[in-house]
C-alpha cells in the first residue's frame, strides 16, 4: 500500500517546491556570518546604493555568485543522481558512481603532484595553482574518465556491466590518487583534503555565466531524455521493444551526468549525497516514478537541499564557513530518515 | 571519492600535524603556541638550578644544577611536559658513574641529524654546517652549502615527502636527530634508529625573539654557546630598537594576512608570531583581540566584513617573477574587493625566491624592518627591503 498524491496536488506540491526554493534563495542572500540590515540588503539589491559599501560587496560580489552556485549546482547533482538511479535501476547510484568526481579527484591531485614535487614548490603556497588550474585539472581529470566510461559503454550497451567498470574506475582513479597522496607533502595533501570538503563559494561573477549556461544546458538535455529515462525503468527487453535505442540512451544519459557532475566538481568540488538522496525524497513526496514529474521536482529539490545547506553553513554570528560536504551530510541523511519515517513505504524505483 | 587506504589515524596526522616548518599547514595549524608577551617560565622542579638568562623562548630551557648542565624540552601541548630532558656533558670529560644511567648529549655534536630546516639553518648561522649529516626534503632546500653537500654525499636526505628513510637513518651513525614534535607522538622509524632524539618545537614560539632564540641550544650542542649568545643578543638588540620606533606612534594603519582556499580564509591568531610582528611593526592587526596562537578558520564573508577596508594585506608564498594583481583575482576575483588590493598595498614575500622559511628565523628584525619601512617609510629612510615588498 503506497501513499498516494492524487494528481491534482502534484501541481500544488510542485508549486510548493519552487515556492520554497525561491525562500530559501532570498534567506542566503539575506543570511550570512555577518549580519546584515534587512532593509539594507533590500537597498543593494534594488540598486539604490548602500549607505555601506562594504555590505553591498558582500552581497553583489560575495553571497549573490554563491546562492547561484549552490541553487545550479544542487539542481545538476541532483537530476545527475536520478538519472544514474534510473539507468543502474538501483536505488544506491549517485554522480559519483561513474567514477567521474574520481577523475576529478585525479586530477586536481595531480596538478598538486606536479606543482608541489616537480617546481619544488608547495603546493598551497605556489601561483599558478590558482582556482582557474584548480577547476580546469578537475574538469579535464572528469572528462578523461567519463571519455573512457563512454568508450566502455559504447562496447557493452549493459547498464549492469558499466556499471561495475564504472565503480572499478573509480576504484582505480582512488588508488592512484592514494598513490599520488603518498608522493605528496603534507601541505599538498591538506590542500587536497580542503578541496574534498566542497566549496559554493570559488565561483566568482565572472565565472558566474559560464557555470549557469553550461549546468543550465545539461539540465535541459536531462529534461529531453524524461521518456527514454521512463523506458529504461521498464527493462532493457521491455524498453528496446518499444522503440528505445538503448545503447544510444545510455551513452546520452551517461554523457548529460557525466558534464553536469564534472562542472559542478570543477567548480565546487565533490559535494556528496545530494545526488544519492534527492531522488528518494523527490519520489517519495510525489509516489511515482515517472521522470515527467520525477525529473523537474529532483532539481527543485536539489537546488532546496543545496541552498538550505549553504545557509545553515554560514549561520548568522558564526564568523567560519562550515565545508559544505560535511553540512550536506549532516542536515540532508536526518532530513531522508524522517522522510522515510513519515512516508513508510519509501516508493521503490519501479513502481 | 575513495581514497588511499591510509588508516585514519595517519590521515589525520597527515591532514593536522607537520613535521617540518616549510610548510603550509604550519602556518595554518599549529605555528604559535603560547601568549605573545614574553613572560619567564619556572623551570619545573628544579629550583636549585641557575637558569641561565632567557627572556624570549619558551620551549627550551638550559639549566645548571649542582655543576651538571641539562637541556630541557617543554611541550607545547601540555604545560610543564617535558619532551626532553638532556644531560649535555663535554665528551672531553669522563663521564660521572652517576649519570651513566641519565639520557645523556655528548658536546660537541659531531654528527647531527637535523630534519627541519630551521635546525640547519641555525648551524649555518654558526658556520658549523658540517656537523649536518642528514636533512629531510632536499628538493626544497634553497642554501647553496646544504645542496653542495648533499651532491658530495657529506649530508643525505633521509626524509622525503613526509616517508622516513630508516636504512639511510641508520646508516649516517649520528650522534643526535632532531625532529619536529607533534601531539601523535614520536614517529616509530626515529625512535627505532637507536639514536638520542632532540625534541625541537621551535615553531611554537610566538615572539619573534623567541624563535630566533633557539640558535643558543644549536651552540650548546656545538659548544659554540658564546657565538650563538652574542649573534642573539645582536639580533635582539637590532629587534627591540626598531620597535621602540613604532611604539609611540598614534597612526597605525590597519592589515590583515593570508588568502582563502576552498572556501576556508586561514588568519593568524591574535595571539601569533604574525600578530606580533604586526603590532611591532606599527601596524593595527585587524584580529589582534583574537586570543588564539595558532592560526584559524574563518568564512571570506567574515574577513570582507572586517578587511575590505584595511590599508595593508600582507601574504607570503612561493611565485614566479610575474606574479602579481591579475593572478590574485584570477585566483579568487574576491580578492580584487579589497582596498589594500586596488591601492596596492599588498605586502608580499616571495618564498622561492628569498629562501624566507630557511633564514627569516634567524633574521626577525630585517623581517621587521621591511614590514616597517613598507608601513611607515618615513621611519626607515632609505632602507631597501629584504623580504617582503609591495606586489607589483
Amino acid at each position: 500500500m503506497k501513499n498516494t498524491v492524487s494528481n491534482t496536488a502534484k501541481p500544488l506540491i510542485f508549486a510548493w517546491l519552487v515556492g520554497l526554493m525561491l525562500l530559501l534563495f532570498v534567506l542566503n542572500l539575506f543570511f550570512g556570518s555577518v549580519i546584515i540590515p534587512v532593509v539594507d540588503v533590500f537597498r543593494v539589491l534594488f540598486g539604490e546604493g548602500s549607505t555601506n559599501q562594504t555590505e553591498s560587496l558582500i552581497i553583489l560580489n560575495f553571497r549573490l555568485p554563491q546562492t547561484f552556485t549552490a541553487l545550479f549546482a544542487g539542481a545538476a547533482l541532483a537530476v545527475a543522481g536520478l538519472m544514474m538511479q534510473t539507468l543502474f535501476r538501483n536505488p544506491l547510484a549517485d554522480p559519483s558512481i561513474l567514477g567521474i568526481s574520481s577523475g576529478a579527484g585525479l586530477g586536481v591531485a595531480l596538478l598538486l603532484f606536479f606543482t608541489g614535487n616537480v617546481s619544488s614548490q608547495t603546493f598551497a603556497s605556489v601561483d599558478i595553482i590558482s582556482h582557474l588550474g584548480l577547476n580546469m585539472a578537475a574538469f579535464l581529470g572528469a572528462l578523461a574518465v567519463l571519455m573512457l566510461i563512454l568508450f566502455i559503454s559504447n562496447k557493452l550497451g549493459n547498464a549492469v556491466s558499466l556499471l561495475i567498470v564504472g565503480i572499478m574506475i573509480a576504484y582505480v582513479a582512488g588508488a592512484l590518487v592514494g598513490l599520488v597522496k603518498y608522493f605528496s607533502r603534507k601541505e599538498d595533501v591538506y590542500a587536497f583534503a580542503l578541496w574534498g570538503l566542497g566549496s559554493f563559494s570559488n565561483v566568482g561573477n565572472s565565472q558566474l555565466p559560464v557555470f549557469i549556461i553550461s549546468i543550465s544546458v545539461g539540465l535541459v538535455l536531462s529534461i529531453l531524455m524524461m521518456k527514454s529515462l521512463n523506458l529504461l525503468l521498464l527493462g532493457d527487453r521491455y524498453a528496446a521493444n518499444l522503440g528505445l535505442n538503448i545503447k544510444l540512451s545510455t551513452i546520452y544519459i551517461v554523457i548529460i551526468t557525466g558534464f553536469l557532475t564534472a562542472v559542478v566538481t570543477a567548480y565546487a568540488g565533490p559535494i556528496a549525497f545530494i545526488g544519492l538522496a534527492v531522488p528518494h525524497l523527490a519520489r517519495s513526496l510525489f509516489s511515482t516514478a515517472d521522470h515527467k514529474i520525477l525529473l523537474p521536482s529532483t532539481m527543485i529539490l536539489g537546488a532546496c537541499l543545496a541552498l538550505f545547506c549553504n545557509l545553515v553553513a554560514r549561520l548568522p554570528g558564526f564568523d567560519g564557513s562550515l565545508p559544505i560536504n560535511a553540512v550536506t551530510s549532516l542536515i540532508g541523511a536526518p532530513i531522508v530518515i524522517w522522510f522515510i519515517f513519515k512516508h513508510r513505504n519509501f516508493t521503490t524505483l519501479e513502481s | 571519492m575513495r581514497q588511499g587506504k591510509l588508516s585514519l589515524n595517519t590521515k589525520l596526522e597527515i591532514l593536522l600535524f607537520p613535521t617540518h616548518f616549510k610548510s603550509f599547514i604550519l602556518i595554518l595549524i599549529c605555528s604559535l603556541y603560547f601568549g605573545c608577551v614574553p613572560e619567564v617560565k619556572k623551570p619545573v622542579s628544579h629550583t636549585d638550578a641557575n637558569d641561565h638568562l632567557q627572556t624570549y623562548a619558551k620551549g627550551f630551557r638550559i639549566v645548571e644544577l649542582h655543576s651538571i648542565r641539562k637541556l630541557l624540552i617543554y611541550s607545547p601541548w601540555k604545560e610543564d611536559e617535558l619532551l626532553n630532558n638532556y644531560v649535555i656533558w663535554p665528551d672531553s670529560l669522563p663521564l660521572p658513574d652517576s649519570l651513566k644511567s641519565t639520557p645523556i648529549i655528548f658536546t660537541p655534536v659531531k654528527r647531527l641529524i637535523a630534519l627541519s630546516s630551521t635546525q640547519w639553518a641555525a648551524a649555518l648561522q654558526l658556520n658549523a654546517i658540517e656537523g649536518i649529516k642528514g636533512v629531510s626534503e632536499a628538493s626544497y632546500i634553497q642554501n647553496e652549502q646544504i645542496q653542495d653537500r648533499l651532491k658530495s654525499g657529506e649530508t643525505i636526505e633521509v626524509a622525503v615527502n613526509g616517508s622516513y628513510k630508516p636504512e639511510l637513518i641508520v646508516g649516517i651513525h649520528a650522534d643526535l636527530m632532531a625532529y619536529s614534535p607533534d601531539p601523535s607522538g614520536i614517529p616509530e622509524v626515529l625512535s627505532r634508529s637507536g639514536y638520542p632524539l632532540l625534541a625541537w618545537p621551535d615553531y611554537f614560539e610566538n615572539h619573534p625573539l623567541g624563535r630566533a632564540e633557539w640558535i643558543k641550544v644549536m651552540g650548546l650542542l656545538l659548544q659554540r654557546e658564546n657565538e650563538a649568545a652574542i649573534l642573539f643578543d645582536s639580533i635582539a638588540g637590532s629587534y627591540n630598537k626598531l620597535k621602540n620606533l613604532t611604539t609611540d606612534l598614534n597612526h597605525r594603519p590597519t592589515i590583515f594576512a593570508d588568502k582563502e582556499f576552498s572556501g576556508q580564509w586561514y588568519v593568524p591568531g591574535g595571539r601569533s608570531y604574525m600578530a606580533c610582528l604586526f603590532r611591532d611593526a606599527g601596524a593595527d592587526y585587524l584580529w589582534a583581540d583574537n586570543t588564539s596562537t595558532a592560526s584559524f578558520p574563518l568564512g571570506i564573508e567574515a574577513i570582507l566584513n572586517k578587511a575590505h577596508k584595511a590599508d595593508f594585506w600582507r601574504m607570503a608564498q612561493a611565485a614566479n617573477d610575474i606574479y602579481g594583481y591579475e593572478n590574485l583575482r584570477q585566483e579568487n576575483e574576491i580578492y580584487a574587493s579589497f582596498e589594500a588590493f586596488q591601492q596596492k598595498k599588498i605586502i608580499f614575500c616571495n618564498t622561492a625566491k628569498t629562501a624566507y622559511f630557511e633564514k627569516s628565523q634567524f633574521e626577525p628584525q630585517i623581517v621587521l624592518s621591511d614590514f616597517i619601512f613598507l608601513i611607515h617609510p618615513d621611519l626607515l629612510p632609505g632602507y631597501s627591503p629584504v623580504y617582503y615588498h609591495f606586489l607589483q
